[in-house]
């Protein structure tokens, strides 16, 4: 799963005057829908083990999101 | 009707005795863009939508009691012996006051549930956005509850609840392309 | 394996099998002429029907849609007996 492909950034002002260490680029979600108005019939599956586990039977629709991405 | 089956959509496993974690978690159980919202509101609306999109309200709404379930189940499991002194410096004192170890349909701050949180416009465009962005913000939701959650087992069910909503909200976005598509087919006659 | 964990391990492979059910019934009602998406539909159900029964032929009816088998309730399986799901 590339999940890069589904992150979006921005740079926010950075004020001198900003009490908590300033992150300098944030990152929030573009889920894989938004690209995908229709699903296509015939996209590649999932095992049945894997698509419980995943959350879909489609691997596309997974953009699987961790803590340790730091998004908030 | 419906008829019960049990077992979990998703087996739930939870490692640790940790009431502050089931506070946080009861914004998806009894908040505003939690799970009884959504079937509540997609169970309503379902009555007076064009019929093809009433099978994806139904069944949606439907999958998403199983989902009230496992943060029923979450929920319970973070706090069942947990003592008065953990729940209060969990921030559940209130709570237990009034409820003891029960669950209750309320927020992570203690708002109990109101059926304001859900709309039902009789215009299957709005309706469908609506729904559509519930499915967003419990996404979004989803996402700090798993930036906050400290259990392992907790944070892998949220995991595959989050990647749940992305698909509902697919599915809503297609009901709006079929609605779209009843136009174009009178305009062929 | 302790029976406990055989029956986790069993359910598991219900949950897997009902799950492809969800998705597909959700696919399906958006998509209700891919003839192929039905035909694998029909699959699915059958399959976690298959699965379901290898489930409650031993532990016992997961709904009240399934005949108890008399293994179940000669080992005195009740629809009431825990655990409930949200107990186990
Ligand atoms: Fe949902």
């Amino acid at each position: 799963m590339n999940q890069s492909q589904f992150r979006g950034t921005f740079r926010p002002y950075v004020s001198p005057r900003d009490p908590c260490p300033p992150i300098l680029e944030k990152t929030f979600v573009l889920p894989p829908q938004l690209f995908t108005n229709f699903q296509k019939p015939g996209l590649p599956q999932n095992s049945p083990e894997e698509a419980l586990k995943q959350g879909s039977l489609w691997p596309q629709f997974v953009d699987g999101f961790y803590r340790e991405e730091g998004i908030s | 009707m419906w008829v019960y089956e049990k077992k979990l959509l998703y087996p739930v496993e939870v490692t640790t005795c940790n009431p502050m974690l089931a506070k946080y978690l009861m914004e998806q159980y009894g908040g505003a863009d939690g799970e009884l919202a959504a079937a509540l509101r997609y169970m309503n609306q379902r009555y007076t939508v064009p019929d093809k999109v009433i099978g994806v309200l139904t069944d949606i709404s439907t999958e998403e009691f199983s989902h009230l379930e496992m943060l029923a189940t979450m929920i319970y499991k973070l706090t069942k012996d947990a003592t008065p002194e953990q729940l209060e410096k969990a921030g559940l004192g209130a709570h237990f006051v009034n409820h003891g170890h029960s669950l209750f349909y309320e927020n992570a701050g203690g708002v109990p549930f109101t059926a304001t949180y859900i709309q039902s416009k009789g215009d299957p465009i709005a309706d469908l956005y609506e729904d559509i962005a519930a499915e967003e913000k419990a996404r979004a939701t989803y996402q700090w509850l798993i930036d906050i959650s400290d259990d392992p087992g907790v944070s892998d069910a949220l995991r595959f609840l989050r990647e749940r909503e992305n698909i509902h909200s697919l599915r809503f976005r297609e009901s709006v392309e079929i609605l779209k598509e009843e136009r174009d087919r009178k305009k062929i006659f | 394996m302790n029976p406990q964990e055989e029956e986790w391990q069993l359910l598991k492979k219900v949950q897997q099998a009902d799950f492809v059910v969800v998705e597909l019934t959700l696919y399906t009602d958006t998509h209700p002429n891919d003839m192929e998406a039905i035909q694998q539909w029909r699959e699915a159900i059958k399959e976690a029907a298959k699965v379901r029964r290898q489930y409650e032929s031993r532990f016992g009816p997961l709904s009240l849609l399934s005949v108890p088998s008399t293994q179940a309730i000669e080992v005195g399986w009740h629809w009431n007996s825990t655990p409930w799901p949200w107990q186990r």
